[in-house]
């Protein structure tokens, strides 16, 4: 592979399995220095990435993070927002509780607004930079039996990262853009 | 009083923040369609009004018991359900204007306070299989404006996604569900963010204006909608008229949506 991502520093939340493993390990191989974060160190860790234990749906977390891959890496160029999930019940919307609804909301909204607030005056100065929201194929199309309160969150992220991509856009430098990544 | 045979004569509504702008149109509309309305406000409206008024914040799940348990209490069931309350006092300015305070603020106003709701509502029409549900949502849902409307935009395209999946879930049930969003709206509530907004950017009112005109890709109509021509919306969409609409997003926004 065209190690076209040399001296790049890219941050993958939710680093250490399935998607956000494989997005980690395709950079990495690109050429960037890639942290990782994750609630859990991992039992096999991949030594090539610098893992930060970290539960990015805590806001003062998210801060830490930052600053400790500033201090150790310098700026972020590349940040893909990786995690999310649910651990809501399936089974339709009496099912689905207040607190159901407000770690779908965290887990899968809030986090990346938090994470994207803090990184982004770092690309801003330098006018360069790429944010990656992992979303979900829920957001258009809803599956009301399983992945309610998901979806929800995942259409909006979907608006939010339109509308993060509109504002930041036009301030731009070179090769200054923002992504939106359905699966 | 008179039996009328309206075509919503003997039908229980409630339509939530209705003492003002969008949803006192609609409660107007469906009382003089026949239904008898229940309005709801954090505070009574200063004017007399011929609707039920039951003082409730919503975006407090305590609050939301008790007004259900009031409603069932009087009259024993719920036709039709208006979640109209909603907006924001969050800054424009964009992404970096907005704290997790604000972010939150707008998740439960426009958001979770709707969710609340249904779940204290739509399990009784499922009961007697029939009744409708309303979600007033915006444009904004469909067109993010980072200016003016950041997240609060994001809280409607999630009303928007929840809507229609909750529509799907209980089609089978007898219950339909569907959105409106409005585009820009003559009321208090725009006058106030038109106002904010102007101050922010350091324009005057009709500067402020036109420019979130503008920023939505221009108005063709080149007017703002009177709060009645979305509470007619909302009033065919209730009817027995709209028996196959469910699941829907009707926008009342004088041509601003640009898409086909």
């Amino acid at each position: 592979m065209d190690k076209e991502l040399i001296g790049k520093v890219a941050l993958v939340t939710g680093g250490t399995k399935g998607i956000g493993r494989t997005i980690a390990e395709r950079l990495s191989e690109a050429g960037a220095i890639v942290i990782v974060t994750a609630r859990t160190r991992p039992i096999e860790t991949h030594t090539k990435h610098h893992f930060i234990a970290s539960d990015l749906t805590i806001a003062n977390e998210t801060d830490k993070v930052v600053s400790e891959i500033n201090e150790k890496f310098g700026s972020i160029d590349i940040l893909v927002n990786n995690m999310g999930g649910s651990t809501s019940p399936s089974g339709g919307f009496g099912a689905l509780t207040d607190e159901h609804w407000e770690n779908d909301l965290q887990l899968n909204l809030q986090s990346a607004v938090r994470i994207d607030r803090a990184i982004l005056p770092q690309m801003v100065e330098k006018k360069s930079g790429v944010i990656i929201h992992i979303s979900s194929v829920t957001g258009t199309l809803p599956v009301y039996q399983s992945l309610g309160g998901y979806a929800v969150a995942k259409a909006a992220l979907n608006n939010y990262s339109k509308s993060l991509s509109k504002e930041f856009s036009q301030k731009k430098g070179s090769g200054w853009r923002l992504s939106l990544r359905e699966w | 009083m008179e039996k009328s045979n309206k075509e919503l004569s003997g039908k229980i509504a409630l339509v939530t923040g209705a003492t003002k702008g969008i949803g006192k149109a609609i409660a107007d509309k469906l009382a003089s369609n026949g239904a008898t309305v229940v309005v709801t406000a954090r505070k009574p409206s200063e004017e007399e009004s011929i609707h039920h008024f039951i003082a409730a914040d919503l975006t407090d799940s305590n609050a939301i018991t008790e007004l259900t348990g009031k409603i069932i209490e009087k009259y024993g069931t719920l036709d039709i359900l208006i979640n109209n309350v909603g907006g924001t006092s969050s800054p424009a300015g964009g992404f970096q204007m907005l704290s997790d305070d604000d972010w939150n603020r707008d998740i439960e106003l426009n958001l979770l306070a709707s969710i609340r709701l249904d779940k204290a509502m739509v399990p009784k029409m499922i009961e007697k299989n029939s009744g409708v549900v309303i979600h007033i949502s915006s444009l904004n849902g469909k067109i993010p404006l980072y200016q003016s409307n950041f997240s609060y935009g994001v809280m409607k395209s999630a009303l928007n996604a929840y809507s229609k999946t909750l529509a799907n879930e209980v089609a089978k049930n007898g219950v339909r569900v569907n959105t409106v969003s409005p585009g820009m709206v003559k009321t208090t509530a725009m006058e106030t963010f038109l106002e904010n907004y102007a101050q922010t950017i350091n324009k005057t009112l009709a500067e402020a204006s036109q420019q979130l005109m503008d920023s939505l890709g221009g108005v063709p109509m080149n007017r703002l909608a009177e709060p009645e021509e979305i509470a007619n919306m909302v009033a065919f969409l209730v009817s027995d008229g709209a028996s196959y609409i469910t699941g829907a997003n009707m926008l009342v926004d004088g041509g601003t949506f640009p898409a086909v």
